[in-house]
């Protein structure tokens, strides 16, 4: 066990990022348990659960491996599907299942589908590369809700009943404790796994590919891989969606989803998992703040979107704010009281 | 560091939710009230505003509020206003789901639930736990509603199947019929699978199959040309007016001849195909329980009043909009709150059960029709049939 533990690999930013995971939830539970979290507050937490999972699981695919993806959307739905559909039929077999034996379970079943799924669309996606991935991974997505849209087992266009494994009484309650798990083990496997041997051959295939390969790693195996466990996460993400929501419409997965996805990984940052999290959390929140503006709420979104990608990520900008990082505003102030120790003493 | 902004970001942004926990205001405390002294009885609606989906929306909107005006200015019930607030859900369940609890923050004491089918069982689930009334004028999805406080003003998509497909059958229409429909839409399914049921049950034969999804809705040749090979005499066409309009300008191109039959999506489509095309919804029968040309006076004052406040004609969804807020003050009175201080000292679980209670006792001619409803919500009300002649509605009369 010890050893085990040990193998979990961790630098600075990981603690950062598991810092924040574990305080935001730290603060919905608070929250949500003293009954202090207003309902449009609650509402919010599992949606920006689920889209922490997304984000960081795409991350992994395209700052890690440095593939775009636009098919997170059908993995997710993949997942939402199956667990959905296991969940539905496990509670008409057993009524009165808690569900905490089900959702669990779903979770794993959907993150399987949505695994399988992934090596899939890896077998086609490992020849190809870059511009042409993304418009694979796109058109994948688009089979996949096609299918579901003609699946008359799973509602077709009329929607899957999810109404039997969504709590309606308590939601925020009943799901904030299964939410809070899924992103803190989704967080650690995923960073651990990029820290170790496995995540260091991954970066090193997007770095150089050829040089990768000469040094003899396996580049389709870790290729494949990566779609795998990304999808794996996706799916995890898509079964706690379903298990909030009491229908489940193929046409809400669509390519929108996955740029959306997408978007909160660029925000974020490509290859930074806290700002994966951070960015999910203000994509979700940021609208539903500005809903007091009324009809002028998604000009404002989108301004203040256009704002914040200008200040994370705008060169001039980026220099500007370097001069007021938390290591030289430390390094100033040392300098300022040194400086007046000096000073100080000298007058005395 | 990006990160220590970052983080001080988010933690503005969680401040930013909590102080939206700070203003919320709770019933128990009593009713809010405006300068005189009136309750304030406020009324919450949600529906896409933004997005593909935002043109019904905006009309249910606009409908409810020119309802809401109207009835705050003949004040039917003293001492009581109604204030509507409405939220923008992004065609999303889980956006709406989110208005949701904005509107219940914000004291909402009844929910006009959601314009779209989906987004409206999520409503409807979320506010079991409140256990307000909810009414929702236009989600017509058959498994949308379905708690015991969810209500709709609209036909639910079944029913219209059916009733579309005896009104067939009695006008003698046609024998073959054709059908063709949106298959990623539930809207088309719905009515799609019991038209079927209830055409083989009255004899009538369905030629061919044809339908088409949201990607693929500009060329409809091959639809075109196979219910030509069909031998149809009759398009059953369940859809929405912007396709529909697209569809018959193909179809009349490709000299399609049959009779195009709809149902209440097809209101609309005079406009869509505008004055150029004006020939191609020619001779269209559609059944709807609404039409802006129709000489009732409510519907004219209605009509009216719309073109004044928002420079448009109103269609379905405003029509449904604007019954709801009337239902709503018809069932306030029914659960016997005539005035405002029958409303005092009243707690919100007694409001709501009193409400609901009502709901299945009241009678309203809107600019819907008569309608009555059921203790699971559904409504009752005859469609009517109409033909376009000439670019207007006329009632269907058998030749």
């Amino acid at each position: 066990m010890e050893k085990k533990l040990k193998n979990l690999k961790f630098n600075k930013s990981d603690a950062i990022t598991l810092g924040i995971l574990v305080a935001i939830f730290g603060f919905f539970f608070v929250m949500v348990f003293t009954g202090a979290a207003s309902n449009q507050m609650k509402s919010m937490i599992i949606p920006i659960s689920y889209n922490i999972i997304l984000a960081i699981s795409l991350n992994l695919m395209v700052g890690f491996l440095g593939e775009l993806s636009l098919g997170h959307a059908a993995f997710m739905s993949v997942g939402a599907y199956t667990g959905a559909f296991f969940s539905v039929k496990l509670v008409e077999a057993f009524p009165g299942l808690p569900i905490w034996v089900y959702f669990p379970l779903a979770m794993l079943v959907g993150g399987i589908a949505a695994a399988i799924a992934g090596i899939i669309i890896a077998i086609p996606a490992l020849r190809l590369r870059g511009d042409y991935l993304a418009i694979l991974t796109l058109a994948f997505g688009e089979i996949i809700r096609n299918i579901i849209t003609n699946m008359p087992i799973l509602g077709a266009a009329i929607g899957f009943d999810t109404g039997s494994i969504t709590p309606k009484i308590a939601k925020a309650q009943t799901l904030l404790p299964f939410a809070a798990a899924a992103v803190l083990i989704t967080t650690i496997l995923i960073l651990n796994f990029v820290r170790s041997k496995h995540g260091r051959a991954i970066t090193a295939i997007r770095d150089n590919r050829i040089a990768a390969e000469a040094s003899g790693i396996n580049v389709k195996f870790y290729r494949m891989s990566v779609f795998a466990i990304s999808a794996f996460f996706a799916g995890i993400a898509g079964v706690m969606y379903s298990h909030s929501q009491t229908l489940l419409k193929a046409s809400t997965f669509d390519y929108n989803m996955s740029i959306e996805i997408l978007v909160i990984v660029v925000l974020g940052g490509m290859g930074n998992m806290s700002g994966s999290v951070i960015a999910s959390i203000i994509m979700y929140m940021l609208p539903e703040i500005l809903r007091d503006f009324d009809s002028y709420r998604m000009l404002i979104y989108s301004v203040l979107l256009i704002g914040i990608m200008l200040f994370t990520s705008a060169p001039k900008l980026k220099n500007f704010r370097e001069k007021f990082t938390f290591d030289n505003i430390k390094g100033i102030v040392i300098d300022r009281l040194k400086k007046s120790k000096k000073g100080g003493t000298k007058n005395e | 560091m990006k990160r220590i902004l970052a983080l001080a970001l988010a933690v503005l942004m969680l401040v930013g939710a909590l102080s939206l926990t700070a203003c919320q205001t709770t019933d128990s405390e009593g009713w809010e009230k405006d300068a005189d002294g009136n309750i304030i009885i406020k009324i919450g609606g949600i529906g896409p505003l933004t997005g593909d989906y935002a043109s019904y929306g905006v009309s249910v909107k606009n409908g409810a509020t020119i309802a809401v005006e109207e009835i705050n200015a003949a004040n039917p019930i003293p001492g009581v206003k109604f204030e509507l607030l409405f939220q923008d859900s992004e065609g999303d369940g889980t956006k709406a789901v989110s208005a949701f609890g904005k509107l219940v923050d914000d004291g909402m004491d009844i929910s006009l639930g959601g314009v779209l089918s989906g987004e409206t069982k999520e409503i409807v689930t979320a506010s079991v736990e409140s256990g307000m009334l909810l009414l929702t004028p236009t989600a017509s999805a058959l498994n949308c509603i379905g708690e015991a406080n969810a209500f709709r003003v609209c036909f639910n998509d079944p029913q219209q199947g059916e009733v579309a497909a005896q009104q067939i059958k009695n006008y003698g229409l046609a024998t073959k019929i054709a059908l063709f429909y949106d298959n990623g839409s539930d809207y088309s399914i719905g009515n799609i699978n019991t038209f079927k049921e209830k055409a083989a049950e009255l004899g009538l034969e369905i030629v061919t199959d044809q339908t088409y999804s949201e990607t693929s809705n500009t060329d409809f040749s091959t639809q075109i040309t196979a219910i030509k090979n069909s031998g149809a005499e009759l398009v059953f066409m369940p859809i929405y007016y912007n396709d529909a309009a697209k569809f018959l300008r193909q179809a009349r191109t490709a000299e399609l001849d049959v009779v195009y039959f709809g149902v209440d999506g097809l209101d609309g489509v005079i406009a869509e195909c505008g004055e150029a095309n004006k020939a191609d919804c020619e001779d269209v029968i559609l059944m709807t329980p609404f039409y802006a040309d129709s000489e009732q006076d409510v519907i004219k004052n209605f009509v009216d009043t719309y073109k004044t406040a928002h420079n448009a004609i109103p269609d379905q969804f405003a029509a449904d909009g604007y019954d709801a807020i009337y239902v709503i003050v018809e069932a306030l009175k029914q659960a016997g709150y005539t005035t405002g201080e029958r409303l005092e000292g009243v707690t919100t679980e007694g409001f709501n059960a009193a409400l609901i209670g009502a709901m299945t006792n009241i009678t309203v001619t809107g600019a819907t029709g008569t309608m009555k409803w059921t203790a699971n919500g559904e409504t009752s009300k005859n469609p009517l049939v109409l033909q376009i002649k000439d670019g207007k509605y006329v009632e269907y009369k058998a030749e």
